[in-house]
């Protein structure tokens, strides 16, 4: 066992639409000597936008629920989602702070025996992969590096808002994940209104204009001429990747943007082959993008290409 | 169930709005405001200090935001405009005023514990990629209990708003 050692909570999103995405995350923390466990009961963290606006006290008690639950194994929990980042560290904030929420959830709490745990620790994938890890140390993993690959970053809101609560990266123009990909020989694109919301979180209110808002980055982000866009979330993943299409068609313009889960880019370039990622169930096209660029040419290399994924009966 | 003005004062609204000396800066950060001029986070904190809760409740622009925090982020008195958007949108949910969409996807969380759960193909595909099984009929089984303790209170449980129910929250 390693220096590290989390639950791994992947979310709904992950779990029922894109394995590709946990399979890279379970590659990475595999490589980088990560201990991952299991976990077992819990459910949506709850979702922090639809959940929270229709009923915050709904929302709370089932956050309260789950960190009763995760608590109990003693080891902190590595989300691989913005919107389960959120969940927690906002409810554990409302909660230490505030005694009446506390005595709410935990009279809720008390009808199924549980009551809130404090201090349950949460970290974000990206997060903890700039800060415990670190551009340094990932450059001298990197056995196939990202040459040639021009990528913008977007972040999603829920990694760096709100900043006095996260205090992670500049939520205006956050950099720190930045220096992960380039640790990874990938050049790094700067575009126009960077910081702005995917747009994901109103599409079950207007989803025209959710279109919109993803469209607009997108095409800043083609406009600056990178190759592929970078995510941390699997909301904008969601967004950018599978609703990629429908913008295109609505608003009559070819973007043709491949969208990468950071973790993937990190897989490729610690030497994994993009077959055993599953980049081809991607819409956009991450794999061709892959091939063109040659990106897996050193991968073969002694070592690097024998893979065991933590957890997995191989 | 709570009246609009318990709630207001219950959470403390007004008095954290408050500060608000209407300088904008919301506006010119919201990713929504962009392209909705009636969404307007600077014009819904004027409205919750200047006590026009009955309209604010019963519009449907409210539901536009998308919960970015960049208003926070930017606000030169720390306003928390998230926040009290949320407030609002919970009191305007158990008025009744509430997108369909956002309450289909809540009853899933409701019903299953899960905000979706996973197709054959993807089970498939987890499979492929050697991903560990996913226990489908994981226990759960407390909260779902849960869930029905709180049913009274809660409007994701309610089919549709009763008339009864709104006046109530009106008064």
């Amino acid at each position: 066992m390693g220096e590290w050692s989390y639950n791994l909570y992947t979310g709904c999103l992950i779990r029922s639409r894109f394995p590709h995405v946990e399979k890279s995350a379970r590659v990475v923390f595999d490589r980088l000597g990560v201990e991952i466990r299991e976990i077992a009961n819990v459910g949506c963290c709850p979702e922090p936008v639809g959940m929270r606006s229709l009923d915050e006290e709904v929302w709370l008690t089932v956050a309260a629920r789950n960190m009763s639950v995760l608590s109990a194994a003693n080891r902190p929990v590595m989300t691989l989602c913005n919107g389960c980042y959120s969940t927690f560290r906002e409810s554990e904030h409302l909660l230490s702070a505030n005694k009446e929420y506390r005595e709410t959830v935990n009279r809720h709490l008390a009808s199924i025996g549980r009551e809130y745990a404090a201090g349950l620790e949460v970290d974000h994938f990206a997060r903890f992969l700039y800060e415990k890890i670190g551009p340094a140390r990932l450059k001298e993993l990197v056995v196939a590096p990202l040459r040639g690959l021009n990528v913008a970053f977007h972040a999603g809101c829920h990694l760096v808002r709100p900043f006095e609560l996260l205090a992670f990266d500049d939520p205006e123009n956050p950099t720190k994940i930045e220096e992960l990909l380039r640790a990874l020989g990938a050049e790094v694109v700067d575009y126009p209104r960077k910081s702005l919301c995917c747009g994901f979180t109103i599409m079950g209110v207007d989803a025209d204009l959710s279109l919109k808002m993803g469209f607009e980055k997108l095409k800043n982000i083609k406009a600056s001429g990178a190759q592929a866009v970078v995510v941390v979330c699997p909301a904008c993943l969601q967004q950018f990747d599978v609703n990629q299409r429908q913008m295109e068609r609505k608003f009559g313009a070819k973007l043709g943007l491949p969208v990468f889960y950071l973790t993937e880019l990190i897989a490729l370039a610690l030497g994994e082959s993009p077959e055993s990622l599953g980049l081809d169930l991607h819409r956009t096209e991450a794999l061709s993008l892959v091939q063109a660029l040659g990106l897996t040419r050193a991968a073969p290399s002694a070592g690097a290409s024998r893979v065991t994924v933590g957890l997995t009966r191989e | 169930m709570k009246t609009l003005r318990e709630f207001i004062v219950d959470h403390d609204v007004r008095r954290r709005a408050q500060a608000c000396y209407q300088c904008g800066v919301c506006v010119g950060g919201c990713p929504v405001g962009r392209w909705r001029e009636d969404f307007n986070p600077r014009r819904i904190v004027e409205m919750i200090v200047r006590d026009e809760l009955e309209e604010l409740v019963g519009s449907e622009a409210i539901w536009l935001c998308s919960a970015c925090f960049t208003c926070l982020d930017r606000c030169p008195q720390k306003i928390e405009v998230t926040e009290l958007i949320t407030h609002v949108k919970n009191v305007a949910a158990r008025l009744g005023n509430v997108p369909e969409g956002e309450l289909k996807k809540a009853r899933i969380i409701v019903k299953e514990g899960w905000a979706g759960l996973p197709v054959g193909r993807t089970l498939k595909q987890r499979a492929a990629l050697h991903l560990p099984e996913l226990d489908q009929d994981e226990e759960l089984a407390d909260l779902k209990e849960l869930m029905k303790a709180m049913k009274q209170e809660g409007v994701l449980h309610r089919e549709r708003s009763s008339p009864e129910k709104e006046k109530n929250v009106r008064d």
